[in-house]
C-alpha cells in the first residue's frame, strides 16, 4: 500500500508542479526578446507587453517554486533508498542545480516582481536575461538527473552496496539522453507558451479594451511565429529522440509499438501488464497526434495573419485551444516516465525498491493533505491569472531612466 | 584534497548555508509574522510586504540549498532523517508553501477579502516556518532517540520540551529581527512602533530565557548539545554558548531600551547559537542522543570521492558568487520603502 501511495504521491505532485512550469520557462524566454526589442529599439510597446507577459509569468512562477520544493521533500521522505542509491549521481546534479539556478532566478525574480518599474532599462534587460537563464539551467540539471535515470552512464552500480557510484562526471554531463529530453521539453515549454500568448492576445482581441488591440495584434504575431518555428524543430528533435531510445531503452521502444511480448526481461514481464502498456502506447500517440496539429495552426495562423485578427471564430479557436499543448506535455512525460517501467534507475534499480519504508497512516495523511492543498492552490491560480489576463495592458507609468 | 578535508569542508559549508539562511529568515519571516500586529493600515502593511518581497525568495533557496546538500554530500542522512520527520517535513512543506504563494499574490488580488484571507496565511505561514526550522535544528543538534536498531520513537518525539523551546528561541528571536527590519527598511513611524511593540509584549525578554532551555536539554535523555567531540577535545570552544548567551542578554537590553541595534543583535545571537550547535554536534548531522555510536556521522554516510570533488570546488566558485550578487542586492534596493509605494 506504501508503494502504490508513494506512487501516486509523487506522480501527482510532480504533474502538478509540470502544468506551471513549462509556461514559465517558455513564457521568461519571450520575455526577453520584447524586453531586448525595448531596449535596443526602444519602442515602449515591448514595455507594455513584457509587463503584462511578465505579471502572467509571475504568478505562474510562485506557484511551480512552491510545488517544486514539494518534490526535494518528498525524496527524502517517500524515496529514501533511491535517494541513498542515486546521492553520487542525483546529488551533485541538485546541489548544481540549487546554487547555479534555483539562486539565480530567485533571487533576481524578487527584483522583477516588487521593482520592474523602478530600475532602468538596462537592468531591466539584465534582470530578465538572469530569470531566463537560471530556469534553463534549472532545466537543465534535473534533466541531466533524469536522463541519468533513463540511461545510466557515467556511473557504475555497485551491487553490495545498492548504490550507484560515479566514475565519470563528464559522461554523465554529456549524457546523450539528457540532452534529447532537455532540447524536446524546452521546444515543447516554448509551443506551450506561444500558445498561451496567441490565445490570451485572443481574447483581448475579442474582448479587451480598443486601446489595448494593436498591441495584442502584435504580440498574437508573435507568438504565432514561435508556434510555428517551434513546432517545426519539435519532430526532429523527438525523432533523435526516439532513434535513441531505440538501442537505450528497447523496453519503451516495444510499450510505444505496442509489442511487449518480445520482451524477455523477466522484471519486466513480472511488473508490466498490457494495459499499463498501452496507456504509454496510447499517449504517444496522443502526443505525436498534437505535434503535427501544432504545425498546422502555426502555419495556418502566419499565412493567414490578417485574417485572424478580424475572424472572431478563429480568435474564439484559439482560447479553447490552449488546453492542448498541455495534454501534449503531459502525454510526453507519461511515454517517458511510465515508459522507464519498471526501473527506476533502468537496467538497475527497481521501482519498489526505492520506496521508503514509512508507517502508510503518514502516508496517507500527506497524499490527502497535499491533494487538498494542490486543489487550493489550482483554484487560486486560475482565478489570478484570469484575473489579470482581462485587466489588460497597464498603461501608465513609465520606464523609470537613470 | 583529501576526502576526510574536503567532507569536513561541506560540513562547514552546511553549516555556513543553514545560519545564512536562519539569519536571512529571521527577519522575513518575522516581519512578516508582526505584519497584522503593527500596521495600521494597507498601506503600512504594503511597506512592510514590498521590504521583505523582494528579498524572501532568494533567501528561501538557502534552506533548499542546506536540504540538498546533505542529498548529495550524505545522502544516507538525508533518507533517514526526512522519513523518520515525514510529518514535519510536510508541515514544513505546507508552511513554505503558504508564505511563498501569499507573498507573491497578495498584491495581485483585488479583493479585500482574499488580501485579507492572504495576509493571515502569510503571517501563520511565516511563523510556523520558523518555529518548525527551529525545532528541527535543535533536535538536530541534541540528536534524536536513536539505537542499535535505529529510532526507538516516532517521529513526533521532535516535539518535546527542549524541542520547542528551540522553536520558540527562533520565534522570538525573528520577531526581533523582524521588528528591526522594519524599523531598517520602511519610512515613517512603522518601524519605532515596530519597536515599541515587541518591548511592551514582553517579547525581547524572553530570548535568554528559551536560550537557557535550550541549552539545558531539559530532555527525555541526558542530551546536552555540549557532549560533543570538539567540546570534550576543545574546552576552549565553551566560549561560544557563553557568547550567545551574552549576546542573547545584550539583545534583551537593547530590546528593552528599544534600541535599532537589537536588530545586528538578534542576528549576531542566532548565529552563535547555530555555530555552537554545529561544532557541537560534528561530526554527526543525524546524532543520537542515546549513544553518539548510534548516530550517523558525515564520515558513514559520505559519497565516494568523485561527487565530493565535485561537489566541493562547485560550492568553492559558487558559493562566493551567490553571497556576491545577493549583497549587491541589498545595497541596490537598500531605500526605504515609501508609505503608499505602488
Amino acid at each position: 500500500m506504501v508503494g502504490v501511495l508513494s506512487r501516486l504521491q509523487f506522480a501527482l505532485t510532480i504533474a502538478f508542479h509540470f502544468i506551471f512550469v513549462p509556461l514559465t520557462v517558455g513564457l521568461i524566454l519571450i520575455i526577453v526578446v520584447f524586453e531586448a526589442k525595448y531596449y535596443f529599439k526602444g519602442d515602449d510597446k515591448f514595455r507594455k507587453l513584457s509587463n503584462y507577459f511578465s505579471d502572467i509569468f509571475l504568478i505562474n512562477y510562485a506557484f511551480g517554486i512552491v510545488t517544486g520544493i514539494a518534490m526535494t521533500i518528498q525524496f527524502g521522505t517517500n524515496w529514501a533508498p533511491w535517494s541513498v542509491a542515486m546521492g553520487d549521481v542525483f546529488g551533485s546534479a541538485l546541489i548544481l542545480e540549487a546554487i547555479i539556478a534555483f539562486f539565480l532566478e530567485s533571487t533576481f525574480t524578487g527584483i522583477w516582481l516588487f521593482r520592474r518599474h523602478k530600475i532602468s532599462k538596462g537592468l531591466r534587460l539584465f534582470t530578465v536575461s538572469m530569470i531566463a537563464l537560471g530556469t534553463t539551467l534549472s532545466a537543465l540539471w534535473i534533466i541531466t538527473a533524469n536522463g541519468f535515470m533513463q540511461h545510466p552512464v557515467g556511473a557504475t552500480w555497485n551491487e553490495a552496496l545498492q548504490k550507484m557510484e560515479l566514475q565519470s562526471f563528464a559522461k554523465m554531463v554529456f549524457n546523450p539522453s539528457a540532452w534529447l529530453i532537455l532540447v524536446h521539453n524546452h521546444l515543447s515549454a516554448i509551443i506551450l507558451s506561444g500558445f498561451v500568448v496567441v490565445a490570451i492576445s485572443s481574447w483581448h482581441l475579442l474582448k479587451g479594451k480598443e486601446e489595448d488591440k494593436e498591441l495584442f495584434k502584435t504580440s498574437a504575431k508573435f507568438g504565432a511565429w514561435v508556434v510555428l518555428i517551434t513546432s517545426i524543430l519539435i519532430p526532429i528533435s523527438g525523432n533523435m529522440s526516439l532513434d535513441f531510445i531505440g538501442t537505450a531503452q528497447p523496453t519503451k521502444v516495444a510499450m510505444i509499438q505496442g509489442n511487449i511480448e518480445t520482451v524477455t526481461d523477466p522484471l519486466f514481464i513480472e511488473e508490466v501488464s498490457q494495459g499499463f502498456a498501452n496507456v504509454v502506447r496510447g499517449a504517444y500517440h496522443v502526443m505525436i497526434t498534437l505535434g503535427t496539429l501544432f504545425i498546422l495552426f502555426g502555419l495556418y495562423t502566419v499565412i493567414f495573419f490578417k485574417k485572424y485578427t478580424v475572424s472572431k471564430t478563429l480568435q474564439k479557436y484559439y482560447i479553447w485551444l490552449v488546453p492542448l499543448p498541455y495534454i501534449a506535455i503531459l502525454a510526453g512525460w507519461m511515454v517517458t516516465e511510465m515508459g522507464r517501467q519498471p526501473y527506476i534507475i533502468y537496467d538497475y534499480m527497481l521501482v519498489r525498491d526505492g520506496i521508503s519504508d514509512v508507517p502508510v497512516q503518514q502516508v496517507w495523511f500527506s497524499i490527502i493533505s497535499i491533494m487538498a492543498f494542490y486543489a487550493v492552490l489550482f483554484v487560486m491560480d486560475y482565478v489570478l491569472t484570469m484575473t489579470r489576463i482581462k485587466k489588460g495592458i497597464d498603461h501608465v507609468g513609465g520606464a523609470h531612466n537613470e | 584534497m583529501s576526502s576526510e578535508f574536503m567532507t569536513n569542508m561541506i560540513y562547514i559549508i552546511i553549516s555556513l548555508s543553514w545560519t545564512v539562511y536562519i539569519v536571512q529568515e529571521l527577519f522575513i519571516s518575522g516581519s512578516a509574522a508582526l505584519n497584522m500586529a503593527i500596521s495600521k493600515d494597507e498601506g503600512e502593511r504594503k511597506q512592510i510586504q514590498i521590504s521583505t518581497g523582494i528579498h524572501w525568495d532568494g533567501i528561501e533557496v538557502w534552506l533548499i540549498a542546506s536540504l540538498t546538500l546533505t542529498f548529495a554530500a550524505f545522502p544516507l542522512i538525508f533518507g533517514e532523517t526526512l522519513t523518520y520527520l515525514y510529518i514535519p517535513f510536510f508541515l514544513l512543506l505546507y508552511a513554505l508553501i503558504g508564505r511563498g504563494v501569499a507573498i507573491e499574490v497578495i498584491y495581485k488580488l483585488d479583493s479585500k477579502k482574499w488580501v485579507k484571507a492572504m495576509v493571515i496565511m502569510w503571517t501563520v505561514s511565516s511563523s510556523l516556518i520558523v518555529f518548525i526550522v527551529g525545532i528541527y535544528l535543535t533536535n538536530l543538534f541534541l540528536g534524536y532517540p536513536r539505537d542499535a536498531e535505529g529510532f526507538t520513537q516516532s517521529g513526533f518525539a521532535i516535539f518535546n520540551v527542549t524541542g520547542i523551546s528551540g522553536g520558540l528561541f527562533f520565534l522570538t528571536s525573528a520577531l526581533i529581527a523582524g521588528a528591526g527590519w522594519i524599523n531598517l527598511t520602511t519610512e515613517g513611524e512603522l518601524g519605532k512602533r515596530a519597536l515599541t511593540h515587541i518591548r511592551k509584549f514582553g517579547v525581547v525578554y524572553m530570548l535568554p530565557v528559551f536560550l537557557c532551555l535550550v541549552f539545558m536539554g531539559f530532555n527525555n535523555t541526558d542530551a546536552s548539545m555540549f557532549i560533543g567531540k570538539l567540546y570534550t577535545k576543545l574546552p576552549f570552544l565553551f566560549i561560544l554558548p557563553a557568547f550567545t548567551f551574552i549576546s542573547a542578554v545584550v539583545t534583551m537590553y537593547l530590546g528593552h531600551k528599544e534600541h535599532p541595534k537589537m536588530f545586528v543583535g538578534s542576528l549576531v545571537t542566532m548565529a552563535l547559537f547555530l555555530v555552537t550547535g554545529f561544532v557541537g554536534t560534528y561530526p554527526y548531522l543525524l546524532a543520537s542522543n542515546i549513544d553518539a555510536e548510534y548516530g550517523i556521522s558525515i564520515f558513514d554516510a559520505v559519497v565516494t570521492t568523485k561527487p565530493l570533488t565535485i561537489i566541493t570546488i562547485s560550492l568553492f566558485i559558487f558559493i562566493p558568487l551567490v553571497l556576491g550578487y545577493q549583497t549587491w542586492k541589498y545595497f541596490r534596493f537598500k531605500d526605504r520603502v515609501k508609505y503608499n509605494d505602488q
